[in-house]
C-alpha cells in the first residue's frame, strides 16, 4: 500500500507536564483504515495533532505525501489531510449547513456554482440534504459529525484523521460510519481512527496501533 | 508578606498609581511613576521574567500608539520634517513617552492585581459592599477570558485546516473570514452562559438577598500601612509634580 504519512523519531512533551510522546516511528498508508487506540492520556490525540501540525514536535520528522512536514503550512496540511476533532462544534463556522461546505472553497477562489454542486453531492452522500438550510450548531451530534466529514472531504484530502468519531453515535449510526470509512478506504483515501473504544477499532480497522504512556507498544501491521 | 497582602490593598495601590500617572503632566515625574509601578510589582512578588513576558506581548502596540501620538502632536520646535511637514517635535516626543509610560503603568497595575487569586479579589469587592451579583459577574468574565482566547485560537486552527490561507485571502474576503471566526465564539459564549446559569440556579444562586461567605478577608496592620502610605505619598508626589 502507498505510504502517505511517515513519522520518524517523533518526540513531544507538553510544557509543565510529565506526559511525553517518545520516539514514534510510523508509516500511515492510503486505502487503509488504521486504528489508533490506547487508554485516556496515552497520547492518541496528541499524535493526531502532531501529524496535522497543530502541535510542533520537539524532535523527529514528518513527511506527508512525499513533502517534508516543515515545508507545509497548516492550511496546506489541511488540503492533504482532513482532521475531524473530537468535538465537532469546534469545526463549525457557517450560518447554514450548505455554507459550511461551500465557504472554504469559495474563499479559495472556486466558482460559487461549482462549490454548490460539490456541496450538493456531499450533502446527499451524508444524508444532510434535507438540513441544508439549517444552522449547523443546532444539529444533533451525529449530524454535526457527518457535516464535519462532508466539509472535510470537500477539500479532497488524501488522508483523514478521525478523533473519537463513534462517540455519541447509536448502533445504526456507528454502522453507517463504518460503511463510510470502508467506502473512503476503497476510494484510496487513508484513514486513521483515534478511539479508546477497542472493540470499534478491532471490528473495523485493518491495522491497530496501540499507544501506552506516549509510546507505541503494538503495531499490528 | 507580599503574597499575604490583601487584594483590597492592591486595589488601593493600583488606584493610586493609575490616578497619579493620569494626573501628573511633568515628564520626569511620569517616568518616575513608571519606575515606582515596576518596583511595586516586583515587591509584590511578580517575577522579572513574567513581567518581561507580559510586556513583550503588548509592547509593539504601545510603541506604535506612542509613535502615532508623537507624530500628531504639533510644536514649534521641529526635530525632523519631510517636505516641510513636521514629523517629530520635542513636545511630540514628550507626549509619546508619556503615553508609553501611562499605558505601561496600566498594564503593570493589571499584573499587580493578577498576583491575587481572582476569587479573593472578588471577595474583597464584596466586603467593600459591591453587590455580590455584580462581583460574581466580574469574576466570571475574568474566568472566561483565557477560555475564549483558547477557543479563538482553536477556531483559527480549524479554519486553516479547512485549507484557508489567511495570508492569501483577498482583502474583500478578509471581513467575511472574521465573521466566520467570530460566529462560533459568540454561539459558544451563549452556550456557556446558558450552562452556567443552569448550574448556578441549581445551586440556588440569588435565592436569598444576603449571603454568608466561607472565605472572609481580614485587613492586617501592614495592609493599612501600605494603603495609608500609598495614599499620602501619591498626594505628595502629585503636589510636588504640580509645583515644579
Amino acid at each position: 500500500m502507498e505510504s502517505y504519512i511517515k513519522l520518524a523519531g517523533i518526540t513531544y512533551a507538553y510544557p509543565r507536564s510529565r506526559f511525553a510522546l517518545k520516539n514514534i516511528d510510523l508509516s500511515l498508508n492510503r486505502g487503509e483504515i488504521t486504528g489508533i487506540t490506547g487508554e485516556n492520556g496515552s497520547g492518541k490525540t496528541t499524535l493526531g495533532k502532531i501529524i496535522m501540525g497543530i502541535l510542533k514536535p520537539d524532535s523527529g520528522s514528518i513527511e506527508i505525501d512525499g513533502v517534508d512536514g516543515k515545508a507545509l503550512k497548516l492550511c496546506e496540511r489541511g488540503g492533504k489531510i482532513g482532521y475531524a476533532f473530537q468535538n465537532p462544534d469546534r469545526q463549525l463556522f457557517a450560518a447554514s449547513v450548505q455554507d459550511e461546505i461551500t465557504f472554504p472553497l469559495e474563499i479559495k477562489g472556486l466558482d460559487k456554482k461549482i462549490a454548490q454542486e460539490k456541496a450538493a453531492v456531499l450533502l446527499k452522500r451524508f444524508e444532510l440534504n434535507h438540513l441544508k438550510d439549517r444552522v449547523p450548531m443546532r444539529l444533533s451530534r451525529g449530524e454535526k459529525q457527518r457535516l464535519v466529514l462532508a466539509a472535510t472531504l470537500a477539500q479532497e484530502p488524501g488522508f483523514l484523521i478521525l478523533d473519537e468519531p463513534a462517540t455519541g453515535l447509536d448502533r445504526d449510526r456507528k454502522k453507517a460510519l463504518y460503511q463510510l470509512m470502508e467506502e473512503l478506504a476503497g476510494e484510496g483515501i487513508g484513514l486513521a481512527v483515534i478511539s479508546h473504544d477497542l472493540q470499534f477499532i478491532k471490528d473495523h480497522a485493518n491495522r491497530i496501533i496501540k499507544l501506552e504512556n506516549g509510546e507505541v507498544v503494538d503495531d499490528g501491521c | 508578606m507580599a503574597a499575604r497582602i490583601d487584594p483590597r490593598t492592591k486595589i488601593v495601590l493600583v488606584l493610586c498609581l493609575t490616578s497619579m500617572v493620569l494626573v501628573v503632566e511633568n515628564l520626569a515625574f511620569v517616568v518616575g511613576i513608571g519606575i515606582i509601578s515596576i518596583v511595586c510589582a516586583l515587591l509584590l512578588g511578580v517575577e522579572v521574567l513574567m513581567l518581561i513576558k507580559r510586556y513583550r506581548r503588548i509592547l509593539i502596540l504601545i510603541l506604535t500608539l506612542s509613535i502615532v501620538q508623537s507624530v500628531f502632536t504639533p510644536d514649534t520646535e521641529v526635530l525632523f520634517e519631510i517636505l516641510g511637514i513636521p514629523l517629530l517635535t520635542a513636545k511630540g516626543i514628550a507626549m509619546g513617552v508619556k503615553t508609553f509610560v501611562r499605558m505601561l503603568v496600566i498594564l503593570t497595575s493589571g499584573i499587580i492585581m493578577s498576583t491575587s487569586n481572582y476569587r479573593e479579589t472578588i471577595q474583597g469587592l464584596i466586603q467593600w459592599k459591591v453587590p455580590y451579583k455584580i462581583a460574581f459577574m466580574t469574576a466570571l468574565s475574568l474566568r472566561f477570558i483565557p477560555i475564549f482566547t483558547e477557543e479563538f485560537q482553536d477556531s483559527m486552527v480549524a479554519l486553516q485546516l479547512k485549507g484557508v490561507d489567511f495570508t492569501k485571502v483577498p482583502f474583500g474576503k478578509k471581513t467575511q473570514i472574521y465573521v466566520y471566526l467570530i460566529t462560533p465564539i459568540i454561539l459558544s459564549s451563549l452556550k456557556h452562559a446558558e450552562e452556567i446559569a443552569i448550574a448556578m440556579e441549581s445551586r440556588a444562586f440569588g435565592a436569598y438577598p444576603n449571603r454568608v461567605e466561607y472565605l472572609v478577608l481580614k485587613l492586617k496592620g501592614y495592609d493599612y500601612g501600605v494603603m495609608i502610605a500609598a495614599f499620602l505619598l501619591s498626594i505628595i508626589y502629585v503636589w510636588a509634580a504640580l509645583i515644579i
